[in-house]
């Protein structure tokens, strides 16, 4: 058989225009879709925002238009393993999740990626934005950041092994938002005018998450708890520590003459812990599950720019990378509600250099929480 | 060239059907309820399609309704002897029956349904199947073969028994007919068959309701089909459903579908090929390769030109696990690893021969991969 690339496919502008792209360069293609939050939804069915039959149709009419076949794969399971159990286990322990970061690493480029070498393509291209690039020295695959710094989607890739990229392809990382959608439009795609997806994608319009998790038999971190300040003292009463995250400041159910702040979250005593703006500022992170891209281990620290949420514009640290996993992150300036759970991702201009997930807060010469 | 080996889905419309198809459009397009020149071409092209369906059916001209589909025709029967079944809140079906069946009588308000399994090789016992039935029972139902194993059923014994108790009996024969000869089934007081199943166009189906059976009609309008189904009828698509019904069924399909099997199991030695051990249509094998997911298998030979199938698929088109194949006793995984190949009147060796080569290529890529599931 023909050398074959299988496109992810959500419906969207996006993963249509990039499989467009592919298509009429001759790549030969098979299109999927994953089908991730539907049958346990009951009889009256609830969509993910991601994966509604309408989606689904959107995506075929693409495939169709372009002359390649379409499949929706029935991934609920995967999905349930791999992306709902830990986000629901990230908030059962006190740390707010990013679900989008897992999605990619172990399904996008892990489960379906699987699934479609199995069929026999050759890797899986989507429609993010981000350019990889081979290094010519060591052999690895390089990830730098979208062309289009706005649309730069490379903090929520960070987590790919060198293996996984070696087999993805993202047509759209060369090109400008305005250009990929004078591109759906010229391609007459019946996604050009979608809005584009934003939130929780398998969290369907009108629902919580906590009803998604429910459906999906997994327990919705919760349990009354108390909100303290930093000596203990009780301020007021919650109704689940995943109500919050660090740095919140609104609905803490506290009156207080100076504005209050959460700067930590203890999931075990269920307390939610809040003081005055400057308790928020820490001075560096540790994070877990180290991840490298342009080398395995660096030698020494490392200087880059720490992202530490996707819409953080980073901040210049130093990185140490302790040899078990984790590493710690040095700030250059102080910074605001570093949170358990998000992924710290690191930069040395455009090319990433890796990351990690954030387990604690630095502050003076240890860590708090 | 494609090798299409999904026939139990649809088949390709047959020379025949579509010739007289073409024929019917240009001469019979009247409406056959109207009294001039062109309502009588109508009426006697459909007269002549519904002469030959009967005999097609084993049963009078008078006792073949015309429906949209078979979907509609179970959904006739079921819901119309429902309507006529007084205090009888009882419905005894086959557990693996087709969802048009499952899905209908489970819609019934009030309505209490049996579901009589099947053994391990798919075939729905007789002795249980009789034993579920009693004075409750509004309609029974159970289909002549299977759709997805191709297990032939109990399904004329069935119709003896409930002619004998006066509980109306509805065989679904959509998979058996034009592959079988439906003269075993004339008990039955219904009987639903396809046209797209056996070379016909898709759009037309036929109940026969035999003299006697009380059946209100699920259909209301005008009194057309001696009005057990109003709606002004196709005589070009009912034309080419008795044309592709008349065509002799092919005699090789057993041996071809043998020979697949018997190849499959020497490339694939641990191959489950299910329902076995029971009789079967000829055309249909249905088996699963351990290590490989049946949803990725027909992916995977999709693209490299070749049509085959799992089971059913939901509302999105992702596959589901069979639910026959879970009837038959085996675990989810099983289910979903579940592939059917149905063979059909113009498939040759070649077909066969090409499906096999590369099978055992996909079969060996799959199950190198993590990404099959069990």
């Amino acid at each position: 058989m023909a050398t074959r690339w299988a496109a992810a496919m959500s419906g969207g502008v996006d993963s249509s225009v990039a499989a467009a792209l592919l298509a009429r360069e001759g790549t030969l293609l098979a299109g999927f879709s994953m089908q991730l939050v539907d049958r346990l939804a009951g009889v009256e069915a609830r969509y993910g925002k991601c994966c509604s039959p309408d989606d689904f149709r959107d995506a075929r009419a693409v495939a169709d238009r372009l002359g390649f076949p379409h499949y929706v794969l029935d991934m609920e399971d995967d999905f349930r393993r791999l992306v709902l159990a830990p986000f629901a286990a990230d908030y059962a322990s006190g740390r707010t999740p990013s679900p989008c970061v897992r999605c990619n690493t172990f399904m996008k480029f892990g489960a379906l990626a699987e699934r479609a070498r199995a069929v026999g393509a050759d890797g899986v291209a989507t429609g993010h934005y981000a350019v990889l690039e081979r290094d010519r020295a060591t052999g690895r695959t390089l990830l730098r950041r979208a062309r289009d710094g706005a649309k730069d989607q490379s903090y929520f890739l960070f987590d790919l092994s060198q293996e996984q990229l070696a087999s993805v392809r993202f047509p759209l990382g060369g090109l400008a938002k305005d250009e990929v959608r004078a591109l759906a439009r010229e391609l007459g795609l019946a996604t050009a005018a979608k809005p584009e997806s934003m939130d929780l994608c398998f969290v369907a319009e009108g629902e919580s998450y906590r009803e998604v998790l429910g459906r999906h038999a997994l327990v919705p971190p919760s349990g009354e708890g108390e909100v303290v300040d930093g000596e203990g003292r009780v301020l007021a009463r919650h109704d689940g520590v995943d109500r919050f995250t660090v740095g919140q400041r609104r609905g803490l159910g506290v009156a207080s003459p100076e504005r209050l702040y959460v700067i930590g979250i203890d999931a075990p005593s269920r307390r939610v812990v809040v003081g005055p703006e400057p308790a928020l500022l820490a001075e560096g992170c540790v994070v877990e599950r180290v991840r490298w891209i342009p080398f395995d281990r660096p030698a020494g620290t490392v200087r880059a720019l720490a992202r530490l949420r996707s819409t953080h514009d980073g901040v210049s640290a130093t990185v140490r990378d302790l040899g078990d996993g984790t590493a710690e992150v040095r700030f250059d300036e102080p910074q605001r509600a570093v949170t358990p759970g998000q992924a710290a991702v690191f930069y040395d201009g455009d090319l990433v250099l890796g990351g990690g997930w954030i387990a604690s807060g630095l502050r003076g010469a240890g860590a708090w929480r | 060239m494609r090798v299409y080996l999904d026939h139990n889905a649809t088949s390709p419309l047959a020379p025949a059907a579509r010739r007289a198809l073409d024929e019917a459009w240009s001469s019979a397009w009247g409406n056959p309820s109207s009294l001039h020149a062109e309502g009588r071409l109508a009426r006697a092209a459909l007269d002549q399609a519904r002469t030959a369906l009967a005999s097609f059916a084993s049963c009078s001209p008078t006792e073949v309704v015309f429906t949209s589909g078979a979907t509609e025709s179970i959904n006739a029967a079921i819901r119309g002897a429902w309507a006529r079944a007084g205090s009888r809140r009882r419905i005894v079906v086959g557990a693996i029956e087709h969802s048009a069946v499952l899905e209908t009588a489970r819609a019934l308000a009030g309505c209490t349904v049996t579901e009589v399994p099947c053994d391990t090789n798919g075939v729905v016992d007789p002795a249980r199947f009789l034993d579920a039935l009693g004075d409750d029972v509004a309609v029974a139902a159970l289909q002549a073969a299977n759709s997805e194993t191709g297990a032939l059923q109990p399904a004329a014994a069935a119709a003896s028994a409930c002619r004998a108790q006066g509980i109306p009996f509805l065989c679904d024969a959509v998979q058996a007919a034009g592959r079988l000869p439906l003269e075993a089934y004339r008990e039955a007081s219904m009987l639903a068959v396809s046209s797209h199943k056996l070379g016909g166009p898709a759009g037309i189906g036929l109940l026969v309701v035999r003299e006697g059976t009380e059946l209100s009609p699920a259909i209301t309008g005008g009194p057309q089909e001696r009005r057990r189904r109003a709606g002004t009828e196709s005589p070009a698509l009912a034309a080419a459903f008795a044309a592709a019904a008349l065509e002799p069924p092919p005699s090789n399909l057993a041996s071809l579908r043998d020979g697949f099997e018997s190849a499959l199991r020497a490339i694939v030695p641990d191959v489950r090929i299910h329902a076995e051990g029971a009789p079967r249509l000829p055309n249909t094998s249905n088996f699963a390769i351990p290590g490989a997911d049946g949803e990725l298998v027909v992916i995977a030979l999709d693209l490299e030109g070749i049509s085959v199938s799992t089971g059913s698929a939901c509302a999105s088109g992702a596959v589901e696990p069979s639910h026959v194949i879970r009837a038959m006793g085996y675990d989810e995984s099983e289910a979903r690893r579940a592939v059917r190949v149905s063979l059909g009147a113009a498939t040759t060796d070649a077909d066969v021969e090409r499906l096999l080569e590369v099978l055992a290529r996909v079969a060996a890529r799959l199950r190198a991969s993590r990404a099959a599931r069990g």
